[in-house]
Parts: C-alpha cells; sequence; structure tokens
C-alpha cells in the first residue's frame, strides 16, 4: 500500500512541477508568440497584397509600412472566430484595403491559409497571399489568379465548374485556396458595413 | 569522479557511440530535417538542450521515482523540456520553428532521449549525466549539421550561406523523401568504414 | 444520392493521400525507428502493423477530445506532453490487453510493443490531425489510413529484406545502410502516385 502511495505521489508532484513550470513560461512567451504569428506570417502578405496597387517597395518602406500594420490591425468576432484586420494605405494616407486572413479546408496537406485583401474603393478583390500551407504543389503564381477580380465571380477552379484557372495536378491545393478565397469574399460582402465602420475607430 | 571518468563520457557520443550512425537512434528527425545545414544545426540544438536538462533531472530524481512509475515519469520530464524548447523556440527563433514544424515535439518520442534516460541517467550522478547528456547531443548535432550540409550542397548546388555554386545542376533527389534515405544510408556506410579502419 | 456519392470521394482521396501520397514513413518519414527493426521478419512485421492500426487509431480518437478540452482551457501549449501522456497510458492498456486475450500475439511482438509508445508516426499523425484542422471522423479516418500506410510500408520491406540474407552486400552497407537505400527506391516508387490525384 505504501508502495502505491508512494508511486501516486512521486507523479503527481513531477506532474505539478511540470505543470507550474510550463505555465510560468507560457506567461513569459505568450507575447512574443502573438506577435510573431502576426509578423512573420500575416503582415508580409499584406504588404505583398499593398504592392499590387502601389508597386514594389523600398526596403525601408516596407519595415514602416510593417510597422504601421502591426499598430493599426483591428481585432473583429464574428461568428465566433476572431480576425485581425488590417487596413491598408496608399501614398496620400488614405484608406483603401482591407485585408484578412481565412482558411480554406482540402488540401493534401489539410487547411490552407490565405489572406485576402479587398480594395474597399472599387469594391472588388484586390489580392491574396498565402499565409500557411503544406501543399508541395501549390505554386506563388496561383496568386495571380485573385489579383483584381470582381467579388461575384465563382471562386471554385475552373475543373469544378468555377471561373478561378486551377494549377494542373494539383486539384486539390486549387481547391483548399477557393474555398479559403469564397469564405472571405462572402464573409466581406455580408459585413462590409461592420468591416468599415471598425477601421474608422 | 575523475576528469578522465568525466572525459570519457562525454568523448563516446562525439565517435564511437554517436548517434544516430552508432547509436542507430532518433532515425526520424535525422531524415526528416537535413534538407539544409541550418535545420540539421536547429534540430540537433534543440534536442541537445532536451536531452542535458532530461539527463540531468532524471538522474536527479533516479533514487526518488519508484521503479514502476519509471518511464511514466521519465516522459513527463522529457515531455516538459521539449514544451519549454517548443515555447522559446516559437518566441525567439519562429523562422527556425515553422521550418522544423512538427519535428519539434517529436523530440519527445526521440529513442536517444528515452534511451540515455534508462540506459545511463538512472544509474548515474548528476554530473556525468550532463557530460553523457552533452555528448551524445553534440554528436547529434554534428551528424545532422553534416548529412544537411551534404544534401544540401548535393541538392541545390551551393555551399549554405554562400552564393559559391559547386554543381551546375544539382541532384534535387537529395532534397527530397527519398534522397533523405539513400543520403542517410550512404553515409551510415561511410562512417562503418571509417569505424573499421 | 449525390451526398453520399462524394462523401465516399472525399472519404477515398484522404485514404489514398494519407496511404500513398503522404505516407507516414516513405514520405513524412516518421516511424523509421521501429521500421528498421521490426522488418526482419515477415510476422513481425505484419503484427507490428496490426498493433500500430489499433493503437493509432483510438489515440487519434482520445487526443481529439483531448485537444477540445485543452482549447477550452486555453492551455494549448500543454499538447505534446498531453499526447504522449495519453499515448503512452493507451500503450500500456493495449499490452495488458493482449497478454491476456491474444498472449501469442504479446510474445511475439515482445518489445516491439512497448516501442509503438516512441514510434514518431503515433504522436505524428495526432498532431497532423490537429495542424490540418480534421474533424473527427476525417481525423480517424486519416489516422487509420496512416496506419495502413506505415504498414504497408513495413511489410513490403520486410519481404524485401528477407531477400538480403541471401544477397552480397558490402560490408559497411549491411543492416541498416542497405536498408535505408532500399527504403529511398521505395519511397521513390511511390512517386508514381502523386499523378493519381
Amino acid at each position: 500500500m505504501a508502495k502505491f502511495i508512494k508511486m501516486i505521489v512521486v507523479l503527481v508532484c513531477i506532474t505539478l512541477a511540470s505543470g507550474m513550470a510550463l505555465g510560468a513560461l507560457n506567461y513569459v512567451t505568450e507575447d512574443r508568440i502573438i506577435r510573431n504569428r502576426l509578423e512573420m506570417t500575416k503582415v508580409p502578405r499584406v504588404i505583398d497584397i499593398m504592392e499590387i496597387k502601389q508597386g514594389e517597395f523600398s526596403g525601408q518602406k516596407r519595415a514602416e509600412i510593417k510597422e504601421g500594420l502591426l499598430n493599426s490591425y483591428k481585432n473583429i468576432e464574428m461568428g465566433g472566430n476572431t480576425y485581425n484586420l488590417f487596413t491598408g494605405r496608399d501614398d496620400t494616407g488614405e484608406v483603401y484595403m482591407v485585408a484578412f486572413e481565412t482558411k480554406g479546408e482540402g488540401g493534401y496537406g489539410g487547411e490552407v491559409g490565405v489572406m485576402v485583401g479587398f480594395n474597399v474603393k472599387e469594391d472588388r478583390l484586390e489580392g491574396v497571399g498565402f499565409t500557411s500551407h503544406k501543399e508541395t504543389l501549390l505554386e506563388p503564381t496561383f496568386t495571380e489568379e485573385f489579383k483584381k477580380r470582381g467579388l461575384d465571380i465563382t471562386y471554385k477552379p475552373d475543373k469544378a465548374g468555377g471561373d478561378i484557372d486551377g494549377i494542373t495536378g494539383a486539384t486539390m491545393s486549387s481547391v483548399a485556396v477557393c474555398n479559403a478565397v469564397s469564405r472571405a469574399v462572402s464573409f466581406y460582402k455580408e459585413h462590409k458595413e461592420e468591416i468599415l465602420e471598425k477601421v474608422k475607430q | 569522479m575523475s576528469a578522465a571518468a568525466i572525459k570519457k563520457e562525454f568523448v563516446k557520443g562525439l565517435w564511437t557511440d554517436i548517434p544516430p550512425f552508432r547509436f542507430v537512434l532518433g532515425l526520424c528527425p535525422t531524415l526528416g530535417v537535413t534538407d539544409t545545414m541550418f535545420k540539421g544545426f536547429g534540430m540537433g540544438a534543440a534536442t541537445l538542450c532536451v536531452l542535458v536538462c532530461a539527463n540531468f533531472i532524471i538522474s536527479l530524481l533516479r533514487k526518488v521515482i519508484p521503479d514502476e512509475v519509471r518511464v511514466a515519469s521519465y516522459i513527463v520530464v522529457i515531455a516538459t523540456f521539449v514544451v519549454c524548447v517548443e515555447m522559446v523556440m516559437e518566441a525567439f527563433a519562429y523562422e527556425l520553428f515553422l521550418s522544423l514544424g512538427i519535428f519539434i515535439p517529436l523530440i519527445v518520442v526521440n529513442c536517444i532521449i528515452l534511451g540515455r534516460a534508462e540506459a545511463f541517467a538512472k544509474k548515474n550522478g548528476p554530473v556525468l549525466s550532463i557530460v553523457d547528456g552533452l555528448g551524445m547531443g553534440i554528436g547529434f548535432t554534428l551528424s545532422l549539421t553534416a548529412l544537411g550540409a551534404i544534401r544540401e550542397i548535393l541538392g541545390k548546388g551551393f555551399i549554405p550561406f554562400t552564393d559559391i555554386q559547386v554543381l551546375a545542376e544539382p541532384f534535387e533527389f537529395f532534397q527530397q523523401a527519398p534522397g533523405a534515405f539513400v543520403a542517410l544510408g550512404l553515409m551510415l556506410g561511410i562512417m562503418n568504414l571509417l569505424g573499421k579502419k | 444520392m449525390e451526398a453520399e456519392a462524394s462523401n465516399f470521394q472525399h472519404f477515398f482521396e484522404l485514404v489514398i493521400v494519407a496511404v500513398f501520397i503522404n505516407n507516414i514513413l516513405l514520405h513524412r518519414f516518421l516511424g523509421t525507428c521501429p521500421f528498421m527493426g521490426v522488418s526482419k521478419k515477415m510476422d513481425t512485421a505484419i503484427g507490428m502493423a496490426l498493433a500500430v492500426v489499433f493503437v493509432l487509431t483510438l489515440a487519434a480518437f482520445i487526443t481529439y477530445g483531448v485537444r477540445q478540452i485543452l482549447v477550452e482551457t486555453h492551455i494549448e501549449y500543454i499538447q505534446t506532453l498531453a499526447f504522449i501522456l495519453v499515448i503512452a497510458s493507451l500503450v500500456q492498456f493495449v499490452e495488458m490487453f493482449l497478454k491476456k486475450a491474444i498472449p501469442a500475439l504479446y510474445k511475439s511482438l515482445g518489445i516491439f510493443l512497448p516501442l509503438i509508445t516512441t514510434n514518431c508516426a503515433v504522436l505524428g499523425a495526432c498532431i497532423y490531425n490537429i495542424d490540418e484542422k480534421l474533424n473527427l471522423v476525417d481525423a480517424m479516418v486519416m489516422a487509420f489510413a496512416s496506419a495502413v500506410g506505415f504498414g504497408l510500408a513495413l511489410v513490403l520491406f520486410a519481404g524485401i529484406r528477407e531477400k538480403f540474407e541471401t544477397a552480397r552486400i558490402p560490408a559497411p552497407m549491411q543492416g541498416t545502410g542497405i536498408a535505408l537505400v532500399t527504403a529511398g527506391i521505395i519511397a521513390l516508387s511511390f512517386y508514381a502516385f502523386k499523378g493519381m490525384i
């Protein structure tokens, strides 16, 4: 009996010590981790989309815009999810673009993360960037299919009857990206008012 | 515990018992993250940290942990350090964290760590256990870095971190899955050949 | 009727991808240590394959639930620790069950049964399920198919390895060296499946 108790006590103590150590470390690193995720994966894609209208940025301009985006993004809660909403300004300083990330399921490696940018002045899709995926066949040039497209086209690969030229031999990847984009488009159309309100705050 | 004993435990991990070539353990990360030299090095370093810390704690606790729950206890200790490494990497080395991906949490099932806990830390004092961990860990890091360098040079044609092009037509084969297996197998053969001399 | 047809297609694709295209061993590199150790004889290979299928499918189910709990309590970072504990306990139970119910299998698997705990493929597949945000059914199908892929590679390999006994292989390459190179060639042959979907 004593042996059994000793076993339990030792295991519990080790687990408690472990839990406390990890909790403490989490407290220390949490903020940096959140910032890393934003800074390294999301923000660069927003800047890529901004380059569609404004042309390639110099290193310094890119850093400035990056700081701006990191300091000005808003969070909106819709349908149980939190979206980081980024606003893009043109060279006059006016807001012309909003961007947020959505996910699309169905790729070879599961989910694909896509940053989708909307031109609020011309009410259209401005462009997309890939934030996360494990697709080996997803070419960066696929983003061309989504540059300056209208909101009412069918966001599906042509093989599935849609208006997007899918990647040959990578049907599942194309489908996953289209899922993400069409999700973003529906979201934008449905919540445009609230998004613009949030941006003005 | 003499300087000679310390030296002996340290050196064995660097050649005679070097993982993964002599101690054929920890093959999964060896195959999975050696497509570039930097990734190989990063993985080795992360494993080294966990190995040393786990060996140390397990050695400290070796007389306290009852035999029946020792594997469970070792797993908790090792997993704790793996999660620590995960968090620290995600906070301070984000790009490396992303490129190593799933192999970071998989350090917890790296046979080297559990193997050393069972074979060494369980029976030896904390100082020697740290030394054992250091030797094995550094040996592992050297192996992964070397394999990573070879696969990167053969597969991309450039010397890592430079613009020096060595191969005009690199063998992309070595950057992919089958190439990893073949490269490791051949390197194992070479190591065996060198060892026999 | 239409919904049923596309459901079947969805699962069919999932299985083909998990078994052939993203084969957990030959493409994702997970499960290499037991792969080298168990594939020497056909019967142990088959036994191990079946055991892994069973453990992995169950583990996928349980870890899915555990993940939900971790998310609700905002301690997702503990995932690695929680998952490995689940797997270790599961293997323990399977051991006890087999010892009583199918003692012959228990005996033939020997030390390889507890080694399923450190099989990167088991923990790896559970983590992939979470990373790829699969729902419960997809996760279990994926886990099952991944384990089948592992078993397939294992059995294919055991068949080839039995032939090695009578082949003339240079000394440094014997054992793990030639095994790895062969695995690489099998991995290469699986590339043929990529064009299927």
